[in-house]
């Protein structure tokens, strides 16, 4: 045995923290095949060879047999927005848990634990109900509210938990965040039931809109999520400095305030995004990133990226089984992720301790 | 040339003035080592210097006030090591060390293949190159201390700023470390201004000290001229004996007083 495979069987070798073609392949197909997963199998299975068949038709020099009329309409039509809007929710939701858990340096840090996506609720819930009627206007007035909530409810519980900790204690920035969720929660449903008649409105908005998902769906989230991402994407290599510590990183000549402002104002568009379509899910922030790491190791040049594909086919699945665990009736995402990720928080808590 | 001059510095936490009006300059490729008791200031000293404290008073690096420099350009002249370092764990020791070529990668980019052989150089003169692809939470103390050194070394300044280098390090470790650095200093010319415990260890390596107490420059000087019995007693509140160390510098010995008062 070479004496780099004795290191890397002990586990002391560390993981470039550079991409590799390999983990990126990898996680594109799980994507991939998540996609083709999550449209095939339903109500109505359709054929693979029909449904690859209409996705490579559109290429240029290919002319392949696709699905009859009837299943081609449910394929573009109901499983195919659902599906694309699943990815999109579960690679926002990932990815912003990884960046909020590199901003503030803390591992139990998710846009539902901070508050993010209560705080996305109650800025939603006050634009329908308070808000101009938009209808005419270039701009859903919607996603925008969503945001400010958001990084309001980020804001709140950072401020609270720094306030209130030393600085070193993961635990306590969580605290503040499920105590400003339960405070805008209930904010929340004060607004709604206040105006009796856009109530509907509001719960069709909160349990979401995956079930009943169209492209417009997609078109609404699709410029948020695409800044969001890129704006992650491109700081990956800055949250790597981060894990130094504000004064590591500024010794090195980066501005760590700035960074951690831009991360989460980031990080809380994208949150806002996905709740402004999906409503409130839980615990992706937390189960893909921290499976990322495992995997692939803890550099960020990784777990964003990764988080970004992987999160995708997360959510994309956990709706599978949302839809056919108990069909014909469906289960609600957010109970299938709180399923796998209650158990899962509770590990990273485990260890979490062990390491401070 | 000078390497370093701090004039009239002043830095305060809230209301509370933790340094007055500290000068102290060091020649080019010296070793300056900071001494005084707990909460004297030393370690405040080096931030301010590092440019990580708001402070009053003016710095000069190389001649050029730290004002006018940005971040990053302090970053190229100025590393700072600080009593504990924060570093994650998983990392390997190379991405560490290329760490500290940030201030020269553009603000959104990745490393190039400049900074991949600066990391290169710095693993190889700090006889890292086993240890490169090691993950930092599986390293020694004197390891993971080469590693932070290694960081440090990669942002190719002049001016090295160390809090506390050997703490937590068993004798033989401390000796080690700080025996590297003389050696950076000289092979690299590096100047290096140490905040440093234990008084033996400033007296052997540093070339001149710097007393400080309750934010104050109490005594500078060679070491020998200000480490001594009547300074230690009046500035910690110690009773030592000095001695004589047959290779050169001073011995600084506890001396037990006999009951507790």
């Amino acid at each position: 045995m070479t004496s780099h495979a004795v290191e890397a069987a002990r586990g002391r070798l560390a993981p470039q923290a550079r991409m590799t073609p390999g983990w990126f392949g990898l996680s594109l197909s799980v994507l991939i095949g998540a996609v083709l997963t999550g449209t095939l199998i339903g109500a109505i299975e359709l054929p693979i060879g029909g449904v690859i068949g209409e996705f490579l038709d559109p290429l240029p020099f290919v002319s392949v047999e696709g699905l009859s009329d009837g299943h081609a309409a449910i394929l573009w039509q109901i499983r195919l927005p659902r599906v694309v809007l699943g990815g999109l929710v579960g690679a926002m939701l990932s990815v912003c848990g990884a960046a909020y858990q590199g901003a503030f340096r803390n591992p139990l840090a998710d846009p539902y634990l901070l508050g993010a996506a209560a705080g996305a609720g109650l800025g939603a819930t006050l634009a329908i109900a308070y808000g101009p009627d938009t209808t005419s206007w270039p701009v859903d007035l919607l996603p925008m509210a969503a945001f400010a909530g958001a990084l309001g409810g980020v804001m709140i519980a950072y401020t609270i938990g720094r306030a209130t900790s030393t600085g070193r204690s993961a635990g306590t920035l969580i605290l503040a965040g499920v105590a400003v969720m339960s405070f805008l929660t209930a904010l929340q449903t004060y607004f709604q039931q206040q105006n009796a008649e856009t109530l509907r409105e509001v719960y069709g908005w909160i349990l979401g809109r995956l079930g009943t998902a169209a492209w417009d769906d997609v078109l609404l989230m699709l410029p948020y999520a695409a800044v969001s991402g890129a704006a992650l994407l491109m700081h990956r290599r800055l949250l790597d400095v981060m894990t130094m510590g504000d004064e590591g990183a500024e010794a090195v000549g980066v501005d760590a305030r700035r960074i951690r402002l831009t991360v989460v104002v980031a990080a809380s568009l994208g949150t806002a995004a996905a709740v402004a379509v999906s409503g409130l899910i839980g615990f992706v922030g937390i189960i893909v990133p921290h499976t990322v790491r495992l995997m692939a190791g803890g550099s960020y040049r990784r777990v964003i990226p990764l988080s970004l594909l992987l999160g995708g086919a997360f959510l994309i699945l956990a709706d599978l089984l949302g839809r056919t665990v108990v069909a014909p009736a469906e289960l609600p995402i957010g109970v299938i992720t709180a399923f796998l990720g209650a158990p899962f928080f509770a590990v990273v808590l485990r260890s979490s301790r062990r390491v401070s | 040339m000078t390497a370093l001059d701090v004039s009239g510095l002043s830095v305060a936490y809230g209301r509370t003035e933790v340094l007055h009006t500290v000068d102290l300059s060091a020649g080019s490729g010296a070793w300056v080592g900071l001494i005084g008791p707990n909460g004297a200031g030393k370690s405040t000293l080096l931030k301010a210097i590092a440019g990580l404290v708001e402070h009053t008073g003016s710095i000069a690096v190389q001649g050029r006030p730290s004002t006018e420099m940005s971040r990053r350009e302090r970053a190229r002249l100025v590393a700072y090591v600080p009593q504990n370092p924060v570093a994650p764990p998983d990392m390997s020791v190379l991405d560490y060390v290329l760490m500290g070529r940030t201030p020269y990668i553009p603000y959104l980019g990745v490393e190039g293949a400049d900074d991949m052989d600066a990391a290169r150089r710095v693993l190889h003169q700090l006889d890292l190159v086993r240890l490169g692809h090691r993950a930092l939470g599986s390293l020694s103390g004197g390891e993971f201390q080469r590693a932070v050194l290694g960081r440090a070394l990669a942002q190719g300044g002049s001016i090295l700023l160390l809090d506390e280098p050997t703490n937590a390090l068993d004798v033989g470790r401390q000796a080690e470390v700080l025996e590297l650095v003389h050696h950076l200093r000289v092979t690299n010319g590096l100047t290096v201004i140490g905040a440093m415990h234990d008084l033996t260890l400033a007296a052997q390596f540093a070339d001149h000290v710097v007393l400080l107490r309750d934010g104050r420059v109490a005594a500078r000087g060679p070491a020998r001229d200000v480490i001594t019995e009547e300074q230690v007693m009046a500035n910690y509140g110690a009773r030592v004996r000095v001695l004589e160390h047959p290779e050169g510098g001073v011995v600084v010995a506890p001396s037990r007083h006999r009951g507790w008062s």
